[in-house]
């Protein structure tokens, strides 16, 4: 009996055991857990240093300026929308995009005053003046360490984001002017069968190209259509200007004085002025891209960012061809978009690290960028199937190989900037070719000379 | 440990009940009343520690505000062309402008950035690295700088960058002798070409704007403020504010911490705003923060205190309810084992105790019930054995019977046969009429003798008696036919199993409150072991096997039962031999007269 008992009673004393020291252990737990969570913590972010205040939580806020003031703007927004939403970075990009016309005064601006975003897009023809001024970072070091590949870059683009062998910048596209046509009003001119655009060579091939179809089209359609109060119609200049053999010069090789090929100039300046004289380039078009989506141009002279978002106008029946060789070589005027760090006097290695990697993703994401027209920079990308399969990219994608750049000089653009005042004195009748062609090279020198 | 444990199961169930009660209920009282203690005090600290971060916060941003104005004063030189070629011009271009047209310039552009209309500004220096610097300081016109101006307006510390550096407040002279406390705004004016350094820009801004905005923040003793500069130099210093030769430098970006100051400690919560890049601080002692917290955590205590009073009380009446009726069947069991059955529990309630107390009376009242049925039984057959014996005697036949017998000895003349006819006679109505039981010691002595008499007449010269009684005992009550066996027993034991003569001494005196007879003979006494055995039987009231050596058991137990264990028989051998049987009984004057009621 007693046996029993005790056998009875042994199993449940130590489930009792076993219970209080479970309770009391929870209870050393929560209590413990109370303690703990009660207590206050010192919170101390050194982030707010720099600015940022919503950063503690570990991701860094990115700002990302671009000068598109094409169609182009759409597809870059929706790329970095995708990557704020696919990278595992922590990486927050905002972006900001900018008129072109002010871009480059904003961005040394904010680079002077030390407001510069982390990443921007620098037309490759601005690095000679920003590389030398210290404006933009220099990023051989950073690139090693992210693993940027740089042999999948096209070497031509590339060359020009680097010096003495340093890299300051992620080659992104590269752009031209191109010939935008509407396939109607070209079968109407009967310039334009089988897929075929029919034009002879040389100026007067060109200018009997115009002429036919000025002649075919109704009175309200122009025949070429380029902007004119812009850059554009420098770029339509230079364009004739470097097709010709010993043209495309402004300066003497060390850059110090200008000099142009004057004869080259002459012909190249004469035949643009030609074109506005006949009207095969109307006066008064007031936004060519506009007119050209409307029907109202049989033929567009603008850069290859706007196909992507002519591709989205309903019943614009349009082709895209490479400006034609009107002279000694194929070309058109180009330049390239690169990706650059604005210079902080206090960089944060993190930051400029996750700019870089943003960078290099949007550098292998061309094929995507390539949609709104431009030709990509990285080679795989522009060689890929997905970027090839898109309309017209087989036909003008060769064109990228006869790029012609503007000279890379520090005062480039004060010297553009100079050019288009220039030009549209001239096509205003304000100044005849010649005395333009006078007051070019002493122009030039002034500038040069600041 | 074990010893503890032993303890504790010996103890007793209430004191068990309450002090398990007392540990149960305290330690969870106490451990919980800490924790959330020190979690109020913490949580406090923490709300506090956060509503002075949203007001320091709250005010780096409205400082910022202002203070963005004047960055955006500080920009105005890039968007003038004029002013930015002005200043890119190395000495020898200067001449492609004149004095006239450059003073125009400047004057223009400083008269820019003076009226504003914005932000209350005394002075404006534009220090060119090229050109002619131009200066204009509080209450005179402006001029082209000399060559001390540079270091009157530029503070010492300021470091040159192209975005704006906040100079802290310092003294700046002006033209006309009088001194102006002013922070700056000191931006480096870089070209957009070629990013070269152009100059400097200097603003001042009178000190007060922004002495001002603090002082509005302080209104209470916990909003003690100071605001350092870059270098950790303080701008401003409220007086309440209490840490004293600390380093302050240290404290950039934001936060809040605890500190000890003095082995005080104090609550810092401070901000580095992201364009001044000063930083405000704000120092409070946790005493002062906490001081309702701690009020209130005393409340706490004492309401706790007085919740484990409470509580300890309950559970101790609690305890109480519930052990009291253990310790009452406890209690009565005990009177049961001493032969009272006349007991009832109350039995109220309907738990567990109530069934057990109506349980433990069922049982009490059967016991009791049963016991008496026994008994009953046990006298109702004495009473049948004596009925029969009475009914077997028939006191008349025997009395006529001896009345005959001694007529006819007196009409022979035998005088023996008369006189012990006459003894038996008055032997039998004695011992038969039994319808007095109450007798006194009077009627006992008459008895004996009567007694003793035919006894004489049987042994003759062996046996011989004296009776020794005070007049005054002779009233005395006393059972009847107690003393005839105790003179027998003597009578036995001397004269018919000895030899020789047999005297027999009766007397009867008084002893502490008690009448004691005694019956001594001179015989030859008991064995000691035999003494014993007999003091033994008559105690357990057990009657010997076999016939005879009843007597002295039955008269014991007789005096027992009437009159309590006090009283009975004591028998002892006396020194000079012979046997003493003393019967002691309670002394009284005279019979209690129940009858006569």
């Amino acid at each position: 009996m007693r046996q029993q008992w005790k056998n009875y009673k042994n199993p449940g004393r130590k489930l009792w055991v076993l219970a209080v020291a479970v309770v009391v252990l929870l209870l050393l737990a929560y209590s413990m857990y109370a303690l703990e969570s009660n207590r206050r913590q010192d919170t101390v972010s050194q982030l707010a240093l720099k600015g940022n205040v919503g950063e503690a939580n570990d991701t860094i806020q990115i700002h990302f300026w671009t000068p598109f003031s094409g169609g182009d703007i759409s597809f870059m927004q929706e790329l970095v929308r995708q990557y704020n939403e696919q990278n595992t970075d922590h990486i927050q990009v905002t972006m900001k995009n900018n008129k072109l016309d002010d871009y480059y005064t904003k961005l040394s601006t904010a680079i002077v005053t030390e407001e510069a975003p982390d990443v921007a897009v620098v037309h490759a023809s601005m690095y000679a003046q920003y590389i030398p001024a210290q404006f933009i970072t220099d990023i051989s070091t950073v690139s090693t360490q992210s693993g940027v590949q740089w042999n999948r870059f096209n070497p031509a683009i590339l060359k020009r984001t680097v010096t003495d062998g340093r890299h300051y910048g992620l080659p992104l596209d590269t752009h031209f002017s191109v010939l935008y046509y509407n396939k109607k009003w070209l079968e109407q001119a009967g310039v334009y069968k089988d897929g075929q655009v029919i034009i002879k060579p040389g100026e007067e091939g060109f200018m009997e190209f115009l002429q036919t179809i000025q002649r075919k089209v109704p009175a309200d359609v122009a025949p070429l259509a380029v902007p004119n109060v812009r850059i554009d119609s420098l770029w339509l200049w230079w364009s004739l200007y470097a097709q010709m053999e010993g043209g495309g010069m402004l300066y003497t090789p060390d850059g110090s004085r200008a000099l142009l090929n004057m004869p080259a100039a002459r012909q190249s300046l004469e035949q643009v002025a030609s074109l506005y004289d006949q009207q095969l380039i109307p006066p008064d078009i007031n936004n060519a891209t506009i007119q050209f989506a409307q029907g109202k141009a049989a033929l567009l002279f603008l850069g290859v960012w706007s196909i992507g978002s002519f591709e989205q106008v309903e019943g614009l029946d349009f082709g895209v061809m490479p400006f034609p060789q009107i002279y000694d070589k194929p070309g058109s005027w180009g330049d390239a978009h690169t990706l650059a760090f604005p210079v902080h006097s206090d960089q944060d290695p993190r930051r400029l690290a996750a700019a870089v990697k943003f960078a290099e993703w949007l550098a292998n994401h061309g094929a995507v960028w390539g949609k709104a027209g431009h030709v990509p920079a990285v080679r795989d990308q522009a060689a890929s199937e997905s970027y090839l399969s898109l309309p017209y990219r087989r036909e003008y994608a060769g064109a990228a190989d006869d790029v012609e750049y503007f000279p890379e000089h520090p005062k480039q653009s004060e010297v553009n900037d100079a050019l288009v005042n220039e030009l549209e004195k001239l096509w205003y009748g304000k100044q005849t070719v010649d005395q333009m062609l006078d007051r070019l090279e002493p122009l030039i020198n002034g500038i040069l000379k600041e | 440990m074990k010893k503890w444990l032993e303890r504790w199961k010996n103890m007793r169930l209430v004191n068990r009940l309450i002090l398990m009660n007392t540990v149960l209920i305290s330690i969870p009282l106490i451990i919980s009343s800490w924790i959330s203690s020190i979690g109020y005090s913490n949580s406090i600290q923490a709300n506090v520690g956060r509503y002075q971060a949203d007001v320091v916060r709250e005010f780096t941003a409205n400082t910022d505000v202002f203070m963005n104005e004047l960055v955006l004063l500080s920009v105005t030189p890039y968007q003038s062309p004029e002013l930015l070629n002005y200043l890119e011009q190395s000495g020898s271009h200067s001449r492609e402008m004149d004095i006239y047209e450059q003073r125009l310039l400047l004057e223009s552009f400083v008269r820019r950035i003076l009226v504003n209309g914005r932000v209350d500004v005394t002075g404006v220096s534009l220090l060119s690295d090229h050109a002619r610097s131009y200066v204009e300081l509080p209450d005179s016109p402006g001029r082209f700088a000399e060559a001390a101006d540079e270091e009157r307006v530029l503070p010492v510390g300021t470091k040159l960058s192209g975005k704006g550096y906040f100079a802290a407040p310092h003294a700046l002279l002006s033209d006309n002798g009088s001194t102006y406390e002013v922070f700056s705004i000191i931006r480096q004016i870089r070209s957009l070409e070629n990013g070269r350094p152009l100059g400097t820009l200097v603003i001042n801004v009178p000190e007060e704007a922004l002495i001002q905005r603090i002082r509005n923040l302080e209104s209470s003793q916990t909003s003690a403020f100071a605001m350092v500069d870059q270098q950790g130099n303080y701008i401003y210093r409220s007086s309440a504010f209490v840490l004293t030769d600390q380093v302050l430098t240290g404290y950039r970006g934001e936060g809040t911490l605890t500190l000890d100051n003095d082995g005080q400690p104090v609550l810092l919560t401070y901000q580095t705003s992201p364009v001044t890049g000063w930083t405000v601080l704000q120092a409070v002692p946790l005493s002062v923060l906490l001081q309702d917290a701690s009020r209130i955590n005393q409340q706490m205590i004492w309401l706790g205190g007085l919740c484990l009073l409470l509580s300890v009380l309950l559970s101790v009446i609690h305890s109480m309810r519930i052990t009291r009726p253990l310790s009452r069947l406890r209690d009565s069991m005990k009177l049961v084992e001493r032969g009272q059955f006349d007991i009832e529990l109350p039995a109220r309630n309907m738990d567990e105790i109530g069934h057990l107390s109506r349980a433990f009376n069922m049982m009490v009242s059967r016991l009791g019930r049963l016991t008496y049925r026994l008994y009953e039984t046990e006298i109702r057959e004495k009473n049948a054995q004596i009925a029969s014996l009475q009914s077997q005697i028939n006191p008349h036949f025997l009395y006529n019977t001896l009345g005959s017998i001694s007529m006819y000895a007196e009409l022979e003349d035998n005088r023996e046969i008369v006189q012990m006819t006459g003894h038996l006679s008055a032997l039998l109505r004695y011992s038969i009429g039994g319808e007095h039981t109450d007798v006194t010691i009077a009627q006992e002595l008459e008895h004996v003798r009567g007694y003793l008499a035919i006894q004489q007449i049987r042994y003759g010269e062996r046996l011989s008696y004296e009776v020794d009684a005070p007049e005054q005992w002779l009233n005395c009550p006393m059972i009847r036919l107690t003393l005839q066996p105790v003179v027998e027993n003597a009578i036995v034991h001397g004269l018919e199993r000895g030899r020789g003569n047999v005297h027999i001494v009766i007397r009867v005196c008084q002893e502490a409150g008690s009448v004691k007879m005694m019956v001594q003979d001179n015989g030859p006494g008991m064995e000691e072991h035999e003494l014993a055995e007999q003091n033994d039987k008559m105690n357990k009231g057990v009657l010997p096997e076999g016939p005879g050596g009843h007597g002295l058991v039955n008269v014991h137990r007789r005096i027992v039962l009437k009159y309590g264990q006090a009283y009975g028989l004591r028998l002892h051998n006396l020194e000079e031999g012979g046997l003493q049987v003393s019967i002691i009984v309670p002394a009284a004057l005279q019979i209690p007269d129940a009858r006569q009621a």
